[in-house]
C-alpha cells in the first residue's frame, strides 16, 4: 500500500476560459495512452457535447492514467481532475483543488495572465497546492513570451517552479511538463489505518444507478460493504462497488488514501452527495472533516417560461432530470399574466442559467423563453421577521420594511492599462466600491471592486467587453449581503397592474429604469382601437407614463370581386395576430412587448 | 329565374400607372383587343357549360379593366348580341363601361350609349395635372375636364368617378381643392380611394424610400373624414366604405358582390363566385390564350366557402355598406349558428361608439367606418 501511495499524484489544470486546458488534457491523455487513438473525441473530458461546443468545461471530471517515467524509469498513477473554468463554479472549482496536492496552471503566450487566472490561482494557493506555470499555445504567431513570462513572474513570485512552454496543440512540451508533475507534484500524505476521510469534488446521476460521488480518498479506505455516512448530513449508505475512470467506469476492490474514483452506494438523491462533503465511515466516524464544505446556494433567478404553453409538463420534467445531477440548480412553480405558467428557476451564475437553458432546449426538446436574471434580496420586517425575496410578488410594501439588504461580490478585473479609466468609470456607474488596483506588468492591471450582484447580472459583462475593447476579463466571488435601498415598480396598463412585469431594484435608479421599460412598451404595443396608458408606479405612486394613442384608420377602402378572399383573409390574419396577444382590459399587449420588457428588466 | 351578374376584364392599357398592380398590359394592337374579346366569348360558352348558367337572368355587365375604354362600341355591341344568345336580359339590366379620360372622343361616348351601355366609370383618379403626370397617367388635365363634361351632357342613367387621395406630396388642402373641382361636373356617384401600393406598383419602391412623402395613417383618418362630411353636405349617400351616390345612382353591380349574389367573372385574372364556390382565372394573358384555345378552363385558384365562410363574409361585406348587419336576418338565414359572440361583440363596438344599431341592424358610425379592419376582425368569429 505503501509502494502505491508513494507512486500517485492528483493534479488539476487551472487556466482562464479558452487558455487551452482542454488541449492539454487531450495530450495528456494520448501520452498515457488513456484511450485508444480510434474512440479519441478532441478534449475527451469534456463529456457534454454543449461542453465540447461551448469551449468550456462545466463539471469537473476525473481521468486516471498510468504514466510511464523514461527519466525515472518507474510508472506512476497520474489522477487528472479536471476543472470548471467559469466564475459561477467557483465553489466547485475550489473542491476539485481540495481534491489534488498539485496545480498546473495554463497561461495563453498571447492573452497572458486573465481574471480567472488570478481567481482560480489564488483558490489553488490557497489550497497550498504546488504551482507549476505552463505557457501555451507558443506556436501561435501573436505569442509574447517574454511578456507573458513577466507577468506569470509577477504572479507568482521568485521562487516558483520553472516554466515550462507548451504547445498543446502541436503536442510540444508535454512530455517534459508530465516529469515535472511526477518530480514536483508531492504523494498524496494520509494514513490507510486512519477512519475513512474523502472528499466529494463531483457526482454523477445514473438513470440505473442513482447517484454516485466521485471522490478523493484523504485517509483510511473503502470498498464493497463499507457502511458510510454523508458527514453533514449524517445518512448512512452501504458502499456496493467501488471504481475508477480510467476514462471508463471501471470496478476496483477499494480506494485508499491519496486515490480517486466514485462510490455507488444506492443514493437516490443529488442532495445526499453535495460537492464538497465528507463521506467517513457510519460506525466510526472522522473527527475532522474535508474542510471548506458548503451548501449549493442558488445567487441568480430567473423565470422559464415555455413557448409552447402545452410544453409546461415537458419543462418541469426537463428540470427535474437536470436537478437530477446539478444540486445547484433550483426550481418553483410561478405565474405571469403575460406569459401564462412557468418555473422560477435558481442558478450559481449566468454562465449556470445559460447552461440549463440550453440543455432544456438540447436535450429535452423544450422550447423556453427565459426573464432578465435577478438576484436575492433579504428584507426584515418591521416586525423583525428576515423575508428573502427571490421574486417582486413577494416584495413586502415599503411601508412594512425596516431595512433591506442585496448580495454583493468581489470583482476581480484584469485589463490593459490604457482601458483601466474605462472600467472604473463602469464600476463606479454600477455601485462599485474600489478596493485594489495592482500592476502586473508595465501593461495589465488588476483590479478589485466590491459590487452589488444585480449589477453584475444587468449587462455587466457585455459592458466590460465593450469599454475594454473585448481585452478585459472577469471573475467574482461572493462575498456577503449589504445594505440597500430597494424599491418595488409596478407596470400598470391602463390602471391596470400587469403581473410579471415589476421588478426590484435600486431606488435610486428606479425612475430610469422605469422610463426605460415604459418607452419600450411603447415602442412595442401597437396602437389599436383604444389608447393605451402604461404606467410605472411605486406604491402607487407614478414614477414614468407612456402613452400609446388611439388608431384612427384601419381600412381596406377597395372591396370588389376577387378582394373579398383577400380580405377575408386579412382579417382572418388579423383574428390571429390578435389571439396572440394578451387582453389588458379593453387593449391586447403582444407577447413580444412583454419579452422585451422581462428580458431587459434588471 | 336566377339573377347573374356578369364581369368582363380587358387587360390592355396604353401605358401603366406608377400606382398600380392590377393586371394589366401596355401594348397590344387594335387587332389583339379583338382577338381577345373572341377569347371571352369562347370563355362564356366553356362556363356557360361548366357552371349550369343557361337558364339565369342577366342582372349587371361590367366592363372593366385595364383600360375597356380602347375598344370601339362596335365590338362590346357584338359581345352584348353574343350574351344575348345565352341569357335573358332584364329589364333593367345595368351595363357599365369603364373609361379613361383621353382614350374617347364624344362620339364614341355616344356609340357606346347607342349600344346600350347605361353606365360609365371615369377613371379621373387626380383632377391635378402634375399628379397625373407624376402617376403616370396618360392624359392632361384638360382631357379629364372634357370629358366629364361631355359625359355629364350625355343622358346616361349614371355614371361614376373615381378619385385617389393620400397621394405623395398631398396636403389636405390640395385634397379639398381636388375633390371640389371634380364636384363642379356633378357625378352622380363617386368612388373615392386612399392610394394603397402593394408590388408590382412602381411607385410601391418610392414609397419604401420616401415614406414621408406620403400623408401619415392619422392624416388619411382627417382627410376622409371631412370627404364623409363634405360629400354628405352636397347630398351623396355613402352607401359603402369608399362609394358615395345620389339616391337612385348607386352601383347595382357592386351592390351584387357587396350582398353575396353569384357573379360570373370572364377574361385574365377574372373572379367568380357561383353557388358558394370562388374561382380566379389565370392572371398570364399567354396562359389564357392557350387556355381557350386548347379548350380548357383558365381557372387557376377555387375555394368552396363553408358555411361558417358565407357567414364571415356576409357580415363582413354587409357590415361595409350602409344597410349594415341585421341579427334577426342573418339568424333566419343561418339557424344553425350560435350568434351571441357576434351580438355581444357588436353591443360592446355600438357601446364605444364605433357601431350605429335601431336594436336589430347595426351598422357603422362615421368613427367606426375609418377603423373596419380592426372591428371586423373582433366581430366575425
Amino acid at each position: 500500500m505503501k509502494n502505491l501511495t508513494s507512486r500517485i499524484r492528483n493534479f488539476c489544470i487551472i487556466a482562464h476560459i479558452d487558455h487551452g486546458k482542454s488541449t492539454l488534457a487531450d495530450r495528456i491523455l494520448e501520452i498515457c495512452q488513456a484511450i485508444p487513438q480510434n474512440k479519441m473525441k478532441e478534449q475527451f473530458l469534456d463529456r457534454m457535447d454543449l461542453e465540447r461546443e461551448r469551449g468550456i468545461t462545466i463539471k469537473a471530471k476525473a481521468i486516471r492514467l498510468n504514466y510511464h517515467s523514461p527519466v525515472q524509469n518507474k510508472d506512476f498513477i497520474l489522477n487528472l481532475i479536471d476543472t470548471p473554468g467559469h466564475a459561477d463554479f467557483g465553489y466547485e472549482v475550489s473542491r476539485s483543488l481540495a481534491a489534488c496536492e498539485g496545480a498546473i496552471l495554463v497561461v495563453d503566450a498571447s492573452q497572458g495572465v486573465e481574471a480567472q487566472t488570478l481567481a482560480h490561482l489564488s483558490l489553488a494557493q490557497t489550497q497550498k497546492l504546488v504551482i507549476l506555470p505552463v505557457i501555451n499555445k507558443i506556436d501561435l504567431p501573436s505569442a509574447d513570451l517574454p511578456r507573458v513570462t513577466r507577468e506569470v513572474e509577477n504572479l507568482l513570485g521568485k521562487d516558483h517552479l520553472p516554466i515550462t512552454l507548451v504547445s498543446a496543440k502541436k503536442g510540444v512540451g508535454v512530455q517534459e511538463l508530465l516529469e515535472k508533475v511526477v518530480s514536483y507534484i508531492p504523494l498524496p500524505a494520509g494514513e490507510a489505518e486512519a477512519p475513512l476521510k474523502a472528499l466529494i469534488f463531483d457526482s454523477l446521476y445514473d438513470p440505473y444507478r442513482g447517484v454516485l460521488p466521485f471522490i478523493r480518498v484523504m485517509e483510511g479506505k473503502v470498498s464493497k460493504g463499507t457502511r458510510i455516512q454523508m458527514f453533514s448530513t449524517k445518512k448512512e449508505f452501504e458502499v456496493e462497488e467501488v471504481g475508477i475512470f480510467t476514462p471508463e467506469m471501471k470496478m476496483v476492490s477499494q480506494l485508499g488514501p491519496g486515490e480517486v474514483g466514485y462510490i455507488f452506494a444506492n443514493i437516490k438523491n443529488i442532495q445526499e452527495s453535495q460537492v464538497g462533503d465528507t463521506i467517513t465511515l457510519a460506525q466510526n466516524p472522522t473527527p475532522t472533516p474535508v474542510p471548506g464544505y458548503q451548501k449549493a446556494k442558488p445567487m441568480v433567478f430567473c423565470t422559464f417560461y415555455p413557448v409552447d404553453s402545452e410544453q409546461y409538463a415537458d419543462l418541469r420534467d426537463a428540470l427535474e432530470k437536470l436537478q437530477l445531477n446539478d444540486a445547484a440548480l433550483t426550481f418553483q412553480a410561478a405565474y405571469s399574466q403575460a406569459l401564462g405558467f412557468g418555473f422560477r428557476c435558481g442558478f450559481l451564475g449566468l454562465l449556470h442559467m445559460e447552461i440549463v437553458q440550453e440543455r432544456i432546449e438540447r436535450e429535452f426538446g423544450v422550447e423556453a423563453i427565459a426573464t432578465a436574471p435577478h438576484v436575492e434580496y433579504l428584507v426584515l420586517t418591521q416586525k423583525g421577521e428576515i423575508l428573502e425575496i427571490r421574486s417582486p410578488e413577494d416584495f413586502p410594501p415599503l411601508s412594512e420594511i425596516s431595512e433591506s439588504e442585496e448580495p454583493y461580490v468581489e470583482a476581480k478585473i484584469v485589463v490593459p492599462a490604457s482601458f483601466v479609466g474605462n472600467i472604473m468609470e463602469l464600476c463606479q456607474s454600477r455601485r462599485g466600491i474600489f478596493q485594489d488596483m495592482v500592476y502586473l506588468d508595465e501593461h495589465t492591471v488588476h483590479l478589485k471592486y466590491h459590487l452589488p450582484l444585480a449589477e453584475i447580472v444587468f449587462d455587466f459583462y457585455n459592458q466590460l467587453k465593450s469599454v475594454s475593447k473585448g481585452y478585459a476579463s472577469l471573475d467574482y466571488q461572493f462575498i456577503g449581503y449589504q445594505p440597500a435601498e430597494l424599491a418595488k415598480v409596478d407596470i400598470m396598463i391602463n390602471q391596470e397592474k400587469v403581473d410579471g412585469l415589476s421588478f426590484i431594484c435600486n431606488r435610486s435608479d428606479a425612475s430610469y429604469r422605469a422610463r426605460e421599460v415604459v418607452i419600450l412598451l411603447k415602442r412595442l404595443i401597437p396602437r389599436q382601437l383604444f389608447s393605451v396608458a402604461i404606467q410605472a408606479t411605486i406604491g402607487g405612486k407614478v414614477i414614468a407614463r407612456e402613452n400609446v394613442p388611439p388608431l384612427r384608420k384601419d381600412v381596406l377602402q377597395k372591396c370588389y370581386g376577387g378582394d373579398v378572399t383577400r380580405k377575408r383573409k386579412l382579417l382572418e390574419k388579423q383574428k390571429e395576430g390578435k389571439k396572440r396577444m394578451k387582453a389588458v382590459g379593453k387593449v391586447r399587449i403582444p407577447q413580444e412587448a412583454f419579452l422585451a420588457v422581462l428580458k431587459a428588466e434588471k | 329565374m336566377k339573377p347573374l351578374h356578369l364581369y368582363i376584364h380587358f387587360p390592355f392599357c396604353r401605358t401603366k400607372c406608377r400606382y398600380c398592380d392590377f393586371v394589366s398590359y401596355p401594348f397590344g394592337s387594335y387587332e389583339d383587343y379583338v382577338q381577345y374579346l373572341f377569347l371571352v366569348k369562347q370563355e362564356l360558352v366553356q362556363k356557360i357549360e361548366a357552371f349550369s348558367l343557361a337558364s339565369a337572368e342577366l342582372t349587371t355587365v361590367y366592363f372593366g379593366g385595364g383600360t375597356p375604354s380602347l375598344v370601339k362600341a362596335e365590338e362590346w355591341h357584338s359581345l352584348l348580341q353574343f350574351l344575348s344568345q345565352f341569357f335573358r336580359f332584364s329589364s333593367s339590366l345595368e351595363i357599365t363601361l369603364e373609361v379613361n379620360p383621353g382614350t374617347v372622343k364624344k362620339e364614341d361616348l355616344i356609340d357606346f350609349q347607342q349600344v346600350g351601355i347605361t353606365r360609365l366609370s371615369i377613371g379621373v383618379q387626380s383632377t391635378r395635372g402634375e399628379m397625373l403626370r407624376f402617376l403616370n397617367r396618360p392624359y392632361s388635365i384638360n382631357q379629364v375636364e372634357k370629358i366629364l363634361e361631355e359625359v355629364r351632357m350625355l343622358n346616361f342613367s349614371s355614371w361614376n368617378a373615381d378619385l385617389l387621395y393620400s397621394l405623395p406630396f398631398q396636403f389636405k388642402q390640395d385634397w379639398e381643392e381636388e375633390l371640389k373641382r371634380l364636384l363642379i361636373f356633378d357625378p352622380p356617384h363617386l368612388s373615392i380611394y386612399n392610394l394603397t401600393l402593394s408590388l408590382p406598383a412602381s411607385l410601391y419602391s418610392f414609397q419604401k424610400y420616401h415614406p414621408l412623402a406620403f400623408p401619415s395613417s392619422d392624416s388619411e383618418a382627417d382627410w376622409f373624414y371631412w370627404t364623409m362630411q363634405f360629400l354628405g353636405s352636397k347630398g351623396y349617400r355613402q352607401y359603402e366604405i369608399s362609394n358615395f351616390a345620389r339616391p337612385g345612382a348607386e352601383c347595382k353591380h357592386n351592390q351584387a358582390y357587396w350582398t353575396s349574389q353569384d357573379y360570373l367573372g370572364l377574361g385574365v385574372a377574372a373572379w367568380s363566385y357561383l353557388g358558394g364556390e370562388r374561382h380566379k382565372n389565370t392572371d398570364w394573358l399567354k396562359n389564357y390564350i392557350s387556355k381557350i384555345n386548347n379548350k380548357v378552363l383558365p381557372i387557376v385558384f377555387r375555394e368552396k366557402l363553408s358555411a361558417k365562410e358565407r357567414l364571415q363574409e356576409e357580415i363582413m361585406l354587409s357590415l361595409r355598406t350602409i344597410k349594415g348587419v341585421s341579427i334577426s336576418d342573418i339568424a333566419y338565414r343561418y339557424p344553425d349558428f350560435d350568434l351571441n359572440y357576434l351580438q355581444e361583440k357588436l353591443l360592446f363596438f355600438t357601446n364605444e361608439g364605433f357601431l350605429l344599431t335601431d336594436g336589430d341592424r347595426f351598422w357603422f358610425s362615421p368613427s367606426g367606418i375609418l377603423l373596419a379592419n380592426q372591428i371586423l376582425s373582433e366581430v366575425v368569429d
